[in-house]
């Protein structure tokens, strides 16, 4: 028994040992089981996935802006980047010659780029696909090509300061583009899907498409064909009069939108190197100036609204007026500084009997001192400001200037200066848009240079502009007769203003030139005429200022020819018919 | 209670011989064989029925991008070539100029209840779209 026994034991031990084992392997293995299916399964799965996911952004569309009629100015269109594996390209001396001249891009930067010492590098991005496709069929072995969206600006340089620019990732930096950025640019999307090691697609793998969300487009005021009308015509005065630079605004004043806002010079944004930062300046709104005579209609239908005179009140109108003792014998004051405060017509005539009629026809500076301190400081303030001057107008435009007013009731020359349009600066939108309120039954509208967003569902989001009356309709009645005699009397400041078939009324404006740096008035002037067509039903109203001429000097010389021309083409583009025997 | 010798039982293994008729015969082999292959080729099959439309559907959105693209470049060509300065150029080239006069006929109910710019500028969406 003893024997049985001692032979039976030793097996059990080796059958509990060996069944242990193969228990605790498999309790580990259940335990590392539990530990990856359980514990960490999602950080595994992730893992995985992670591997074998790939995850591509797919860019939004941008959206592309539009004029009024629906024609593009800025569009998105595919273009081709040429890149290279430098550790592909065998000879890259040739490879540059090559490439430059098919191109047509600087070759020694092509070299440089290729002897970079990195191995993936860029030669030319957002090419044309025609002109992408040259060095495609060049085969040149490590030079390869893919897809890129661009933006074209078909137009080329037709409202590039309105439209600006983007840079080549797509982000707004000027104008339109950099106003609307947020709204234009869209949502990405994003595309996962599954990949073997070698990164082939698996077809019947994970893919989760969240499509993008392209960018709202953009419905502008702009007339392309205005737009065009007032460029060329500020090309033809900027040549006639050898001026540093033009600026036109047309505007309708019943809704205040804005039909062409040209700055010449300007550039192409499809192409903008050799361009500088005053070519990409949309001057109509960020260019202040001393509008001059212009600003005397403020005065005027201050002093029309304000009863203070009617249009045949008659003043005794010297050609000087002295409104600070002693400032016309050139007197000095403590510190050795000629006394400002004598202001003087443009040209010398005896005392006369004029009207308030006959001074704006004649733009009197000293005529309109006198109606300006019959209004007062705080009134003619208080105007001006509603006239929207001093502030901005709020035109989409980025960083647009508000103006500068020198108004100090303290000051002895700021009633005189302002009533005839110095110590105030302006932009020539704000002057356009207080013509358009005259132009409106004295119901000032903010001009705008946007009329809706219609995103990628086709919702469309109008842009409602403000509105405030300003004078009342019969001042703004009387003063467009008044503005009209400029043009029509023939006495006028305004006669090359006359818009051939159709009646007009304006004024023009001639400023000396303040420099800034300087702290005083150069030998240049700015000279500018605002004006509305057609006088009996305004339509249109168009601002021109045009910088530091060499011939003509004067806006009823420069200024004034160039309304007539931007009028009179509008006119007809709008077909609106001739009020004009 | 007499001891008996146990009766010697004849224990010796016996062979049998029974294995020729449970041998595969060549026939079974050759279905066998057969069934295998029809077997892995419906796999394939299935794999690439199920593959296919995969394919397609990315031949499909191939297709789409490129008709996007094609669409986007015709819209830039027609664009560029409604620009009135390329109009202006080309009217120089041909020799046209304007005229010296002009006379301006008004035709009764023309241009009047014509359309907002705003509501042409619908119509034109419309069409846009409706793009690839």
């Amino acid at each position: 028994m003893a024997g049985r026994g001692k032979n039976r034991h030793p097996g059990r031990i080796r059958l509990i040992v060996v069944a242990s084992i193969v228990f605790l392997s498999w309790v580990g293995v259940g335990f590392r089981l539990f530990q990856l299916q359980i514990v960490q399964a999602a950080d595994l799965k992730q893992l995985g996935m992670d591997q074998r996911v790939r995850v591509e952004t797919l860019a939004a569309e941008r959206g592309t802006i539009y004029d009024r009629d629906g024609r593009e100015l800025a569009i998105t269109v595919e273009g081709k980047t040429i890149g290279a594996d430098t550790e592909h390209v065998q000879d890259p001396e040739a490879t540059a010659h090559l490439l430059a001249i098919t191109l047509g891009l600087d070759e020694q930067q092509i070299l440089a780029t290729l002897q970079s010492g990195r191995r993936w590098v860029t030669i030319a991005r957002q090419l044309d696909v025609d002109r992408a496709a040259l060095a495609d069929n060049l085969e040149i072995p490590g030079v390869y090509s893919y897809p890129e969206a661009m933006r074209v600006y078909p137009e080329g340089t037709l409202a590039a300061q309105v439209l600006g620019f983007v840079d080549p990732d797509g982000n707004g930096l000027e104008g339109l583009e950099f106003r609307y950025n947020t709204q234009l640019t869209g949502i990405p999307g994003e595309v996962r899907f599954e990949t073997d090691r070698d990164g082939n697609i698996i077809p019947q793998g994970l893919y989760e498409l969240t499509p993008a969300t392209p960018g709202s487009d953009l419905v502008t005021t702009i007339d392309r064909d205005v737009q065009y009308i007032a460029e060329q015509e500020c090309l033809a005065t900027l040549q006639r009069s050898e001026a540093a630079r033009c600026t036109a605004v047309v505007l309708d004043p019943s809704t205040g939108e804005i039909l062409a806002m040209a700055s010449v010079p300007g550039f192409d944004p499809n192409k903008r190197s050799g361009s500088t930062q005053d070519d990409w300046t949309n001057w109509a709104v960020l260019g202040a100036y001393e509008p001059g005579s212009t600003e005397k209609l403020i005065t005027v239908a201050a002093a029309l609204e304000e009863k203070v005179v009617a249009a045949s009140t008659a003043f005794q109108v010297p050609d000087i007026i002295e409104v600070v003792d002693g400032a016309c014998e050139g007197r000095t004051n403590a510190s050795g500084v000629e006394i400002n405060g004598c202001y003087h017509d443009a040209e010398s005539h005896p005392t006369e009997s004029l009207t308030v009629r006959d001074i704006v026809t004649r733009s009197s500076n000293v005529g309109t001192i006198k109606i300006g301190e019959l209004l007062g400081i705080d009134r003619l303030s208080r105007y001006i400001h509603a006239f929207g001057l001093g502030e901005k107008t709020g035109a989409d435009v980025p960083g647009e200037s508000p103006g500068n007013l020198n108004l100090d009731p303290t000051c002895p020359t700021c009633l005189a200066s302002a009533s005839i349009g110095y110590a105030v600066a302006v932009t020539p939108l704000q002057m356009v848009a207080a013509y358009g309120a005259v132009a409106n039954d004295g119901i000032w509208v903010q001009p705008h240079l946007v009329n809706e967003l219609v995103d990628g569902s086709g919702i469309r989001r109008p842009i409602s502009p403000e509105t405030r009356q300003v004078v009342s309709s019969a001042t703004a009645a009387t003063m467009r007769a008044l503005l009209r005699n400029v043009i029509e009397s023939g006495e006028g400041t305004g006669s090359g203003a006359q818009v051939n078939g159709y009646t007009a009324a304006g004024k023009t404006g001639t400023a000396r030139k303040f420099v800034p740096d300087q702290g005083e008035y150069s030998n240049d002037y700015v000279v500018s005429f605002m004006g509305m067509a057609p006088a009996t039903n305004p339509r249109i109203v168009v601002g021109i200022i045009v910088d530091s001429p060499k011939i003509g000097e004067s806006g009823g010389r420069v200024a004034a020819p160039a309304f007539a021309a931007i009028a009179e083409d509008t006119l007809h583009r709008l077909g609106v018919p001739p009020d004009a025997p | 209670m007499t001891a008996r010798p146990v009766p010697v039982q004849n224990r010796r293994l016996r062979v049998i011989r029974g294995g020729q008729h449970l041998r595969p015969t060549l026939g079974t082999w050759l279905v066998f064989t057969a069934v295998a292959i029809l077997l892995f080729f419906a796999l394939i099959l299935s794999r690439v029925a199920l593959d296919k439309p995969a394919l397609e559907l990315s031949e499909l959105r191939t297709q789409i991008e490129a008709g996007q693209a094609r669409y986007q470049q015709l819209r830039l060509e027609v664009a560029q070539l409604q620009a009135p300065d390329r109009i202006m150029s080309r009217a120089d080239e041909l020799g046209l100029i304007y005229p010296d006069s002009l006379q301006i006929l008004i035709a009764d109910g023309v241009g009047d209840g014509a359309p907002a710019a705003g509501d042409r500028f619908a119509d034109v969406k419309s069409i846009l779209t409706a793009a690839p």
